[in-house]
């Protein structure tokens, strides 16, 4: 690029007496107690503002029992899905090992990033950890370098592995989807997305032989004090979004709200993929 | 700063913007007409130092990194920015992948849930003030920035207020957190000016939460890969809408 010559080029101020500056650059390494390091930046920066995930539970806790309803009462009928499978199971104490859906295949192509990823265990997964690219910790200190002689290219100092994705997912699914998947709650945290269809004791999804208690119960305190609980209209679907207790096989909800029917169209395809999703996860699990 | 120099070119071409003090004696600054400023040009007496051990770098080399932390020195509205531009769809966790795999800044949209969006706590945490030279966050009842490296230090404190917060994006894939919303975009999406949101009661703040809070979206993201000053990939939200559950899309090209 060519340099414009400006005659209104001001003069060079010498920023300090030249005949007493060294020529010397800086490149003697300095004594350590002199050396500046940022252990009190660090110390700050990598927890920045990332509270667990489950903090968001605390707010408008409504605890639902789950129930299942005979299919005729039901929503759509290709939520069937899943009771074809579960046809032989007694209750919900044994939730199927395989879950398998020998008439659907997930198309390969959307889903290849979850493949490619190499599997290696995390080290102490708990639920509640950020983000797992912090795995990797390159040294924060201050680093001095000598600006004269041949650079080496610098290597990256920070190596990003590629490691099982363990923070908080949000799945769409149906009661045995539910039941099956939050076995694997501690590898890999999640809330679900239900919708069922509000009756006389509580909500109720449908299909399914399972029976089970449905009761709900209002956590008085905190759901009065966040959000109010819409009036839930008998016979009418809603949307729920909750933890499941597989033990108490209660669906701790966050989110209640009647459900759209653009929502109740798509949820069959949001519940294929999140299953498709958590098979292939499931699948790397055992496989370590 | 120029260079006409080949060993001064080749040791600048190595070094990382962002990440890289450079402390530089003996360089001649013009006024240059062509780009209308001030620049410094590199000559043979000129001492280019990487990295000095000094308490201004170590001060200076802080500042970059915080910044580099919450966003803000990655923030230039421009036209590629907008939404109308963005169709490449990506789950979550396409997007970290990405990030990882291709070392460069680059714009999707996520069909996702907000999973944390905590717009009804303190308005502080919601609604910041910062020195519109230098980014620091300051209260504008300053007189000056109080960030010794500001490039205004010394004037009055010129600062802007806005919408300045963190949420959480979740799918079925996982989470990235620590998205930025600010302002323009946090206006549009949550339909009222900063003042109008000063003024709302902690319900109708509530409210607000809870209309995109566990629910789906359609999200515009800026997405910056991890880098030697920030761990984790960060995003900043150029648009954010309820999804229509129909055009939700779970199938992606990559």
């Amino acid at each position: 690029m060519k340099r414009q010559e400006n005659p209104l080029t001001f003069p060079t101020v010498p920023l300090f007496n030249q005949k007493k500056r060294s020529r010397v650059p800086l490149t003697s390494a300095p004594p350590a107690n002199e050396s500046y390091s940022f252990n009190g930046y660090m110390n700050n920066s990598s927890t920045a503002a990332h509270p667990p995930y489950n903090k968001a539970l605390k707010m408008g806790q409504t605890n639902l029992s789950v129930r299942q309803l005979d299919s005729e009462a039901g929503l759509n009928p290709k939520f069937n899905q899943y009771q074809m499978n579960n046809r032989n199971g007694q209750g919900s104490s044994v939730p199927s090992p395989m879950y398998q859906q020998p008439s659907h295949k997930p198309p390969k192509a959307a889903y290849q990033f979850s493949q490619q990823v190499a599997h290696q265990p995390s080290p102490a997964q708990v639920p509640t950890r950020p983000t797992s690219h912090a795995g990797q910790q390159q040294s924060k200190a201050w680093n001095f370098t000598n600006s004269f002689g041949p650079q080496p290219p610098t290597p990256p100092t920070f190596q990003m592995k590629p490691v099982n994705e363990i923070s908080l997912r949000i799945l769409t699914a149906v009661i045995d989807g539910m039941r099956h998947w939050s076995q694997f709650k501690d590898k890999a945290p999640h809330l679900f997305e239900l919708f069922g269809q509000w009756d006389y004791s509580g909500l109720a999804v449908t299909l399914g032989p399972h029976g089970a208690k449905n009761f709900l119960i209002r956590d008085g305190k905190e759901v009065s004090s966040e959000k109010e609980l819409p009036r839930l209209i008998r016979g009418q679907v809603h949307r729920c979004v909750g933890n499941y207790d597989r033990s108490r096989n209660v669906l701790v909800c966050v989110s209640i709200r009647p459900a759209l029917p653009s929502e109740l169209r798509n949820a069959q395809e949001a519940v294929r993929v999140c299953d498709a999703e958590m098979r292939a996860l499931v699948k790397t699990f055992s496989e370590v | 700063t120029h260079s006409w120099d080949r060993e001064t070119i080749q040791l600048v071409l190595n070094l990382m913007p962002k990440e890289t003090v450079l402390f530089i004696a003996d360089v001649r600054i013009n006024f240059d007409t062509f780009r209308n400023g001030m620049t410094a040009t590199v000559n043979s007496k000129t001492i280019i130092t990487v990295n000095p051990d000094t308490r201004e770098a170590s001060l200076l080399f802080n500042y970059v990194k915080e910044a580099a932390e919450t966003g803000v020195l990655e923030e230039e509205e421009k036209p590629e920015d907008m939404p109308g531009s963005i169709t490449d769809v990506y789950t979550v966790n396409q997007l970290k992948q990405k990030a990882l795999d291709v070392p460069e800044l680059f714009f999707g949209v996520i069909y996702s849930f907000i999973s944390k969006f905590d717009v009804d706590s303190s308005v502080s945490k919601v609604i910041r003030t910062r020195c519109t030279k230098c980014k620091y966050q300051v209260s504008d009842d300053l007189q000056s920035c109080t960030n010794d490296l500001c490039p205004g230090r010394g004037q009055g404190l010129s600062a802007a207020t806005g919408f300045d917060l963190f949420v959480d994006l979740s799918d079925h894939t996982g989470t990235l957190q620590g998205c930025s919303l600010r302002s323009p975009v946090a206006e549009k999406m949550l339909d009222c000016t900063v003042k109008e949101f000063t003024s709302m009661t902690d319900d109708e703040r509530t409210d607000l939460k809870w209309k995109y809070l566990l629910e789906r979206c359609k999200i515009y993201v800026k997405i910056f890969p991890p880098s030697k000053m920030r761990t984790g990939v960060k995003g900043i939200i150029l648009g954010c809408s309820l999804a229509d559950p129909g055009e939700v899309k779970y199938l992606q090209k990559h």
